[in-house]
């Protein structure tokens, strides 16, 4: 039965096997369903008091002193009162939205450019490669820095500045699958035939190259949530009282070490976000190379 | 196998113990002295870091070192320790003077200001020397003051000498030179003997104070020629009119009079100061001062615990932690600055998304909503200004009532309007007939990133108003203090959070920018009220203290009875010094970043 | 064209393709400057004349003197003049002003330059062995505890962000054990060679290079000193980086044919590794240079503001917050001259040290 299916399903289920049966790839799979549970039930795991705005984190009053887990407010309330579990449980949505639509929209651009590249070759290969050399050739961070200061600060102004930037690896990622393909057997075969050049990127290019972005745009959504934390440190991210966890560690910065006699006084201003970025990026990083192991031609059939 | 694993094991723990070793040595200097710590703080004071050394660490950048240019208070703090000024103010007064390049003050009694206050004398003090071994003269004098205005750099501080001096706003209008200007500026100053003679056009009581400002220094004439400043010919000035910013003749030298000389200044990391060993006055205790500029508060906080700071700059949200410290000695100042919470009466209403649709159908509000006076009301009322005090500035602070701080001539404490939402329900239900009640509105509070005084009151009001009604919605939104600046000029903010110290210590300075029809603020408020634009002006114009004492209690009480704006804050700053330090003597005119070197002593 | 450039049978006319290439390259780099310029300029001109004057404003005093400003600088007229003015100032060799450095952006460059030189000098061999080594040891030893665990610290390590560590390193060792303090050098060293100029020449502006060349050894000691933690965040932030591209070479290079015959074969398993997988696997360990670069220079920005060491990456995140546009048209300038450089010192590189592959 399973025998007659598509062999490009037969293929995926190979491959969910083998991803299965790695350890890591379990840890990661298992701490990813936890986030997005956490993001799902945000409402109910902390009942929003700013029935226009979920994301502002409810604070009493606007004490500087970070305050240590209570009854009332589990993981304390860091500089400025605001209540640091509802921070981190809406700081979930908020990393999902950070590593999404960067991801969702790098990817579109870049895979697009790149098929357009590999597939016609030649002088659009070469305008839109070149294209990618002068972007590639500003560090990220600083690109992202202009963009956020030219369009005004804010969290989603680093979102639209990073998907302006993060586009250009996945074009060359992409291209370099490509051009193998494009001189295959069936591409040509299809050619032949008459398909449509449009047809032919989106049915035979496409799923056969998709592979080493889906590895590397896997690795990048945790690593966002750090540039935009990096943003927040610089004073160019989110604002002070968004749940967003890179927000909560810059702005927490001043409480690694609390007073001389007691150093540990804040920790949890700092340790609670941090974890949830630790964690949050260890999912991905594990899943990805989980997704590489096993998509990889060579190592797939050992 | 298993032997390679080892050697493997083995190499990884050398590598590490290497390291680990590696970082020893070169922490062992630092360990010893650690050591042997304890025992010399019972001993000697010697535990004191650089000690013929000033170390004040902040995080202002000094752009230029021109006195007709600079007009920030990190550049007047390095000016102020190079170059001297006629008189200065008296220990912590605002409104007494000592003399310092002049003999005596002049009033009115010693016969140095003429009975009208058209007219000002200044005896000079004689063997004064310039950090460049040149004498003083009065030909020096005159030559500065008409120098300076004779700049007048775009954005820049001279403005307040050509008001006092030839009554005009500035050398240029619309960008073009003012006809006669500068032989204006020419006649007003002239040296007879040893005699310094200012002519006004009008009386102008600030002078005074005016002549304490960095504009008021006194520079070597024969250098600054030969530094390319004005030649001293008036037919040439409009040639010196306007330098372009970082080319201004004297942006990155100096030669003054103070006990201290620029030994050495790398922009944006550290501004060295040298005792003047030729100075005419007292010599200081310490050899060198140096101004370093460290922008993470957290580095700026251990450099000072561990002593290499003798002074930090604090921001107000971090003094619980500076309280904690050990082995400093605080000092509260208040700072003649006021905050206020200001409503635009005639918003932008083109592409403007803080006022939604601009109109009062409960998505937006209309470009005039705040010129309802029950409107504005109703924000007053929503203001606890109890919590404001108790729970931002954890009391250390100053609740002002109307731009006529605590610390300026003619202060009186006018009524304020409590919080009591209740109160603030029945204005809103009165505003626009009734409508803004039934229909709701949205609106965006900002105010400039970083500002975390300015955030809590956004997120007060906003929270506050918003509780009144379900169908208020106020969204708290930051923008940058570059883009603000330039917003709320635009009329693009609804209610802009904004603040003012003083130039000099006069309500002049603050009743005319807040509350005139064309003061700083008042024209972005668009507020404008007749008689207050009379009493403005005739409170600049009016020499006798009692007139003038009515004149300004009067503003005050209108700033009540219009509810212009929301009084917000008069900062008290907290200085931070390390207990072996004294000498410091709190004025209430000094920012926060102000040092006179002359009086620290370390020991 | 398949030539191999550095065959030694192969005397002709090596040196005039080697020419053509370099030249062909140079070619590309003003080609990306000039993209590079015009990809920065135009996301600068989106900012209105008002804002880009407001960027000389302090005080709420000088704010009335904006139009002035504008007027002053040519904010309002078109892009395209603007443009063109930029590009006759920087070929006439004027970079424009900083208003952060206050000095003319060209003098401000080489001032810091050496700082953030002297951190990456001193980071670079540190991560570049130790991300090696750990990746090689992780790539034998596929999934073992060892592999496990370095791992997940590398994704620890570069899942914090840059400036949280730099902050922990200085809390710890400066602010609770009083070692390491922040700054570049202490200050009576710095007061030391102000006072005596005559017998310190700063001839690199690198403290710890200039140290020995005035047989100071004290100078040079010291400002290892202030180097540790710096070096340490800047080692903790690349190393994750070499030690996953080094490990994943590893283990494609250990399941080629070559490794499993010679292993079937009984040959030792240390010098399968180390003498041939290693070397093979260390080549594409050059392709990310590039890559190492940009995150050394993002690493510096942080490490630079928390550590107060005054460099290009303080110097850029400053003038980006403050709006000091010629600096940052600079600095990207300058780093797409480091990237494209870089490019070709790699190509070359690799060509040399794989004879398999030809410049073409």
């Amino acid at each position: 039965m399973p025998e007659n299916k598509h062999p490009r399903l037969k293929e995926l289920k190979f491959t969910l096997s083998k991803i299965l049966r790695n350890p890591s790839a379990i840890i990661g799979f298992s701490l990813l369903f936890f986030f997005v549970g956490v993001a799902a039930f945000a409402p109910y795991l902390a009942p929003p008091k700013n029935i226009h705005n979920n994301y502002l984190v409810p604070h009493e009053g606007f004490s500087p002193t970070p305050k240590p887990p209570s009854a009332k407010h589990i993981f304390g309330t860091t500089s400025g009162q605001y209540d640091i579990y509802y921070g981190v449980i809406w700081g979930t949505r908020t990393a999902f939205k950070i590593g999404g639509i960067v991801i969702g929209l790098a990817t579109l651009i870049g895979v697009t450019l790149g098929i357009i590249a590999g597939y016609y070759g030649g002088v659009v290969d070469e305008i839109i490669m070149r294209g990618v050399d002068i972007v590639f050739a500003i560090p990220l961070l600083i690109l992202v820095m202009a963009i956020v200061v030219a369009f005004g600060t804010g969290l989603d102004k680093v979102i639209i500045a990073l998907a302006l930037v993060k586009w250009r690896s996945y074009v060359r990622v992409m291209r370099s699958g490509i051009l193998t393909l494009r001189d295959s057997d069936f591409v040509q075969a299809a050619k032949i035939m008459g398909v449509s050049d449009f047809k032919i990127m989106i049915r035979h290019i496409l799923p056969n190259s998709i592979y080493p972005v889906i590895v590397v745009g896997t690795m990048d959504m945790g690593s966002m949530v750090i540039t935009a934390s990096f943003m927040s440190f610089l004073g160019l991210g989110a604002p002070r009282g968004y749940a967003d966890w890179g927000q909560m560690v810059a702005s927490a910065r001043n409480y690694i070490v609390g007073p001389a006699h007691d150093p540990l006084k804040f920790w949890y201003t700092v340790v609670i976000p941090g974890l949830c970025i630790i964690l949050f990026v260890l999912s991905w990083n594990l899943i990805g190379d989980a997704l590489r192991d096993a998509f990889d031609p060579k190592q797939r059939r050992r | 196998m298993k032997k390679m694993k080892n050697v493997q094991w083995f190499k990884f723990i050398l590598i590490v113990s290497s390291v680990l070793i590696f970082s020893g040595l070169l922490g062992c200097t630092d360990k010893s002295e650690e050591k042997t710590k304890p025992e010399e703080k019972t001993a000697v004071k010697k535990t004191i870091k650089n000690p013929d050394t000033f170390i004040y660490v902040d995080y202002g950048t000094v752009r230029t070192l021109d006195p007709a240019v600079c007009y920030d208070v990190v550049g007047r703090q390095k000016l102020k320790n190079i170059y001297e000024t006629l008189i200065y103010f008296d220990g912590s007064s605002t409104d007494k003077f000592v003399p310092v390049l002049a003999t005596t003050v002049p009033t009115i009694e010693n016969g140095g200001i003429s009975p009208d206050g058209k007219t000002y004398k200044f005896q000079i003090r004689k063997n004064v020397k310039f950090h460049n071994g040149a004498v003083m003269t009065p030909e020096d004098v005159v030559y500065s003051f008409k120098r300076n205005m004779i700049c007048d750099s775009a954005g820049g501080p001279m403005w307040m000498l050509i008001e006092a001096l030839t009554g005009e706003g500035g050398t240029r209008d619309d960008g073009k030179i003012i006809p006669g200007i500068f032989d204006k500026i020419d006649r007003a100053v002239e040296a007879k003997g040893d005699e310094i003679i200012f002519h006004l056009p009008a009386a102008y009581p600030p002078f005074l104070s005016i002549m304490t400002y960095t504009t008021s220094v006194v520079l070597n004439k024969k250098w600054c020629i030969e530094n390319n400043c004005w030649d001293g010919n008036i037919a040439n000035a409009a040639k010196y009119n306007r330098p372009a910013p970082g080319y201004e003749p004297l942006q990155k030298i100096e030669n003054g009079t103070a006990p201290y000389f620029m030994k050495s200044w790398v922009p944006s990391k550290e501004f060295v100061f040298e005792r003047f060993d030729s100075y005419w006055g007292p010599k200081p205790q310490l050899k060198y001062a140096v101004f370093k500029y460290v922008k993470e508060w957290s580095t700026r906080k251990l450099m000072l615990q561990n002593g290499d700071a003798d002074r930090a700059m604090v921001d107000l949200n971090y003094v619980p932690e500076v309280r904690q410290m050990s082995g400093l000695t605080l000092y509260e100042v208040p700072q003649l600055d006021y905050s206020a919470a200001l409503f635009c009466q005639k918003i932008n209403s083109i592409g403007n998304p803080n006022i939604g649709s601009g109109k009062l159908d409960g998505e937006g509000i209309p470009p005039d909503f705040f010129a309802d006076i029950n409107v504005r009301k109703a924000f007053l009322h929503a203001m606890d200004r109890k919590t404001y005090k108790n729970d931002v500035f954890n009391g250390l602070v100053v609740m002002p009532t109307s731009p006529n701080v605590e610390g300026l001539p003619y202060h009186k404490d006018v009524p304020v309007y409590a919080f009591d939402l209740e109160k603030s329900k029945e204005f809103m239900k009165k505003a626009w007939d009734g409508k803004a009640w039934e229909k709701g509105f949205k609106m965006i509070i900002t105010h400039n990133t970083g500002n975390e005084m300015r955030q809590a009151a956004a997120h007060m009001l906003a929270e506050n108003i918003a509780s009144l009604n379900p169908k208020f919605q106020i969204e708290v939104r930051n923008v940058d203090w570059k883009d603000y600046t330039v917003k709320y000029r635009q009329f693009e903010f609804p209610i802009f959070i904004i603040g003012w110290s003083a130039d000099y210590a006069d309500p002049h300075n603050f009743m005319y920018t807040f509350m005139h029809s064309k003061g700083v603020y008042g024209s972005f408020m668009a507020y404008k009220n007749e008689e207050v634009d009379k009493l403005c002006s005739a409170g600049i114009k009016t020499v006798d203290p009692l007139k003038r004492q009515e004149i300004y209690s009067k503003l005050q009480d209108l700033w009540y009875i219009d509810a212009i704006g929301i009084p917000l804050y008069q900062s008290i700053d907290l200085r931070a010094y390390k207990n072996y330090i004294s000498g410091f003597v709190p004025n209430a005119i000094d920012s926060p970043a102000m040092e006179h070197l002359a009086h620290i002593r370390k020991q | 064209m398949r030539i191999n450039l550095f065959n030694p049978c192969f005397n002709g006319n090596i040196g005039v393709i080697l020419q053509a290439y370099i030249i062909r390259r140079l070619i590309f780099l003003i080609f990306v400057l000039f993209g590079v310029s015009i990809l920065i300029f135009g996301i600068l001109s989106t900012f209105s004349p008002e804002r880009r004057a407001a960027a000389f404003v302090t005080t709420p005093q000088q704010a009335k003197n904006i139009p002035e400003l504008i007027e002053r600088y040519g904010f309002n007229d078109p892009v395209y003049l603007q443009y063109i003015r930029w590009v006759k100032e920087i070929s006439s060799g004027n970079m424009g002003w900083s208003i952060v450095a206050a000095r003319p952006v060209f003098d401000a460059f080489w001032h810091y330059f050496p700082i953030t030189l002297e951190l990456n000098l001193f980071a670079t061999p540190i991560f570049i062995i130790l991300g090696i080594w750990l990746g090689t040891q992780a790539g034998i030893k596929k999934d073992s505890a060892f592999d496990h665990i370095t791992r997940i610290v590398a994704i620890i390590g570069w899942s914090l962000p840059t400036f949280l560590f730099a902050l922990i390193l200085l809390m710890v060792f400066y602010g609770y054990f009083n070692l390491f303090s922040p700054e570049i050098l202490s200050h009576d060293l710095v007061t030391f060679i102000r006072n005596n100029p005559d017998s310190y020449t700063a001839y690199t502006g690198m403290y710890t290079i200039d140290g020995i060349l005035n047989g100071r050894f004290d100078i040079t000691l010291d400002a290892l000193k202030h180097l540790v933690l710096p070096v340490a965040t800047q080692v903790i932030v690349v190393v994750a980086l070499v030690m996953r591209v080094m490990r994943s070479n590893m283990i494609e290079e250990t399941s080629k044919d070559y490794v499993i015959t010679a292993k079937a074969k009984g040959a030792d398993k240390k010098t399968i590794y180390i003498k041939h997988a290693r070397r093979n696997a260390l080549i594409p360990v050059i392709t990310i240079a590039g890559e190492m670069a940009a995150f050394a220079m993002e690493g510096s920005i942080a490490v630079e503001i928390v550590f107060n060491r005054q460099g290009l990456g303080w110097w850029l995140a400053e003038s980006a917050i403050q709006l000091d546009i010629p600096v940052v048209m600079c600095m990207c300038l300058f780093m797409g001259a480091v990237f494209v450089v870089t490019n070709l010192v790699i190509d070359l590189l690799y060509a040399y040290i794989d004879p398999r592959i030809r410049l073409s």
